[in-house]
């Protein structure tokens, strides 16, 4: 037992939608700063996991606890001052249609902040520069390509340096050079602020170079079936959906 | 050594490739000239055993044969495919094959394929056996109720969830008040300048039109009894105290309400709310408030602006069909007119700014996440707030009336 409670805590959650039951009795914890990876294949509710997690969605029972604080029967103020301290970056990236990129970003900040508006354009262009959108500040979501919407959402997503970050496939459909900046921006970001970033991804390089510790979901098992740092789940277990998931590209060493 | 394997490979590649290529494309080439060589299926009949020769080239996306027209009236009980001419097939030929093996299992016909590819025969295989009747109801569901949001089985869940949006709407205005700095003026200006000035011209000519038109019935009627003067009368209250506030209202209900609907429901469909909620903003704050209140300083507004265009259009119609002359309308008219009939309008469209904003936020939140769910909404958006400015109008106009308003 620690004694600083888990960032994250999930005690026996049942999520899914309406009708069926996606997850079963998933209970998983993440210590603060920890580099946090959910895999498993197509399908098998990691989304609908982040949904849950961030409260958009109402686990049938179970809990999940922030810092110790429990979010799931929490009042809407307690819930609103945990949502300031995460930042959520969606599959499709769900960057505010009517709003350039500066406005996109800065409207985390106009709420939550009390930053004179010349400091929130240079923070602006900081968090732009930093997933390399330098200079994109005027354009619309539509009038940039699939991965820098990505990145823009990602922008978003640490507009407020949140103490949690969830990031939905934040790599895919990005170059592999723009890939290794993100990455290394993610690990940049824990190293200095101490975050926690939990992330989903199927790309195993990337699994390998940033996770500290990942769960294996599985739709069938409607839960865990693997848990640990990838390497130790990778190379010691002999489940072939495991066995299979990492074997075409394990690296060399 | 390394070059020599290389062009070694090349050579082989090459040959390969002609090899490949020549006996496809000499019937390719002709198969696109003449439409007879393009496949080839007979039949041929005898004393109940039918053999099938398929030869030639088959495409999907070419017209299949008519499977009936190949074996016409003949009664057979034993099919062979024959293959040998075959050149070229995609997946169009397997599924003619599944097609007919189906066929002659209802006619308990032996289909024998035996001469037929390995390949092709296991490729036959792998198409599903059709239910088609669970095809048939999955149809059926889809179009039970044909009424976008008014299916009347959840009604009460629906009038539960109305209540509810209305109050969140409520508590988030007095939060607002608290703290008005927080308002989305920007937004509000955006969509007051939507169901303000870009309304101008259809609210003016719909009002000066439905005015004349008032007008030329009451001056027809009127006429008959010699009280022409009384059109004054008709039209002025009329529209003051009904049509210009309708009028104004039923085109916002189409414009504006549709608008804030299909707005709100493509934000749903694109995740957008999710990531407002995420970061902590009410999505009530962010998206219902400014169209409301946009809503509900510009109603009053087009209201007084449809009076006047009503007023001109039944003088015009007026000077043209009774003997009043315009200084004799205004008179009367002012005369008339007092500012609880102008301020009938001004309430009427305040309450009918309410409905319209409430409709449209409200059926844009309650979208289904497909695009098909945005039109839907911004559908039922128009329907509602429609039906609720009639209903509403019904019940106001004799309420004033017993108040003496
Ligand atoms: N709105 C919904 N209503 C009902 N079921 C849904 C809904 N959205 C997703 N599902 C189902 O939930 C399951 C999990 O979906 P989810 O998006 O969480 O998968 P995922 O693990 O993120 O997959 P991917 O790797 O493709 O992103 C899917 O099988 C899907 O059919
Ligand atoms: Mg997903």
């Amino acid at each position: 037992m620690e004694s600083t409670p888990p960032a994250i805590e999930s005690d026996r959650l049942h999520c899914g939608y309406e009708n069926v039951v996606l997850l079963k009795d998933l209970s998983f914890s993440v210590t603060s700063g920890e580099v946090f990876f959910i895999i498993g294949q197509n399908g098998c509710g990691k989304s609908t996991l982040l949904r849950h997690l961030v409260g958009l969605q109402e686990p049938f029972s179970g809990t999940i606890r922030y810092f110790g604080a429990n979010f799931t029967d929490c009042e809407p103020s307690g819930r609103l001052e945990l949502l300031k301290r995460f930042g959520v970056l969606f599959q499709n990236d769900a960057l505010w249609s009517s709003m350039d990129l500066s406005q996109n970003l800065a409207l985390p900040m106009e709420e939550h902040t009390n930053i004179t508006p010349g400091m929130r354009a240079k923070m602006v262009s900081f968090k732009l520069e930093q997933v390399g959108l330098k200079g994109y500040e005027t354009y619309f979501p539509r009038e940039l390509s699939g991965g820098m919407r990505k990145r823009a959402a990602l922008a978003r997503a640490i507009a407020l340096d949140p103490e949690i970050i969830f990031l939905d496939e934040p790599t895919v459909g990005l170059d592999p050079v723009t890939a290794r900046r993100i990455n290394e921006l993610i690990l940049r970001i824990r190293e200095q602020l101490g975050t926690t970033i939990v992330i989903v991804s199927h790309i195993l390089s990337h699994i390998f170079a940033l996770a500290d510790r990942l769960i294996f979901l599985d739709r069938k098992q409607q839960g865990v079936i693997a848990e640990g740092a990838p390497r130790q789940v990778a190379n010691s277990n002999d489940d072939p959906r495991i066995t299979e998931f990492f074997h075409q590209q394990l690296p060399s060493k | 050594m390394a070059e020599i394997e290389h062009r070694q490979l090349l050579t082989d590649l090459n040959t390969l490739a002609t090899e490949a290529k020549e006996p496809k494309a000499l019937p390719n080439a002709q198969v696109m000239q003449s439409e007879g060589q393009r496949r080839q299926v007979k039949i041929d009949v005898q004393s109940g055993h039918a053999t099938l020769w398929i030869g030639g080239v088959w495409r999907l996306v070419e017209p299949l044969p008519d499977w009936s027209s190949v074996v016409g009236e003949e009664s057979v009980d034993r099919l062979v495919v024959r293959t040998d001419r075959l050149e070229h097939w995609d997946s169009s030929l397997p599924l003619f094959l599944n097609e007919m093996e189906d066929w002659c299992r209802e006619r308990d016909i032996d289909f024998v394929t035996d001469e037929v590819p390995a390949e092709l025969r296991q490729l036959m295989s792998r198409f599903p056996k059709l239910n088609r009747s669970i095809q048939k109801r999955s149809e059926e569901a889809s179009v039970v109720f044909p009424w976008p949001g008014l299916g009347f089985p959840t009604i009460g869940a629906e009038i539960k969830a109305i209540l509810a949006f209305i109050g969140n709407t409520f508590l988030s205005f007095v939060s607002l008040l608290t703290r008005p700095g927080r308002f989305r003026w920007r937004d509000c200006l955006i969509e007051m300048v939507q169901c303000g000035p870009h309304a101008l011209f259809i609210v003016g000519l719909l009002s000066f039109l439905i005015g004349g038109t008032l007008s030329f019935q009451g001056a027809i009627q009127l006429e008959q009894l010699g009280a022409d003067i009384y059109v004054v009368d008709l039209v002025s209250l009329a529209v003051m105290r009904e049509i210009g506030a309708l009028i104004t209202a039923v085109v916002l209900a189409g414009r504006t309400g549709a608008a804030f609907a299909a707005q709100i429901a493509n934000m749903k469909v694109g995740g957008e709310i999710d990531a407002l909620e995420t970061v902590g903003i009410p999505s009530i704050d962010f998206l219902v408030l400014p169209r409301l209140i946009a809503l509900l300083l510009m109603m009053p507004l087009m209201t007084l602006y449809a009076d006047c265009l009503g007023m001109i259009g039944g003088l015009m119609v007026a000077l043209s069909t009774v003997d009043v002359s315009a200084l004799e309308f205004w008179v009367k008219a002012k005369a008339l007119l007092g500012l609880n009939d102008v301020g009938l309008g001004i309430i009427k469209s305040i309450i009918f700014a309410l409905l319209i904003g409430f409709a449209g936020c409200y059926r844009g939140f309650q979208s289904e996440r497909t695009s098909a769910g945005v039109g839907a909404a911004a559908t039922s958006a128009v329907v509602t707030g429609i039906l609720l400015i009639i209903v509403a109008n019904a019940i106001l106009s004799p309420i004033a009336k017993i108040l003496g308003i």
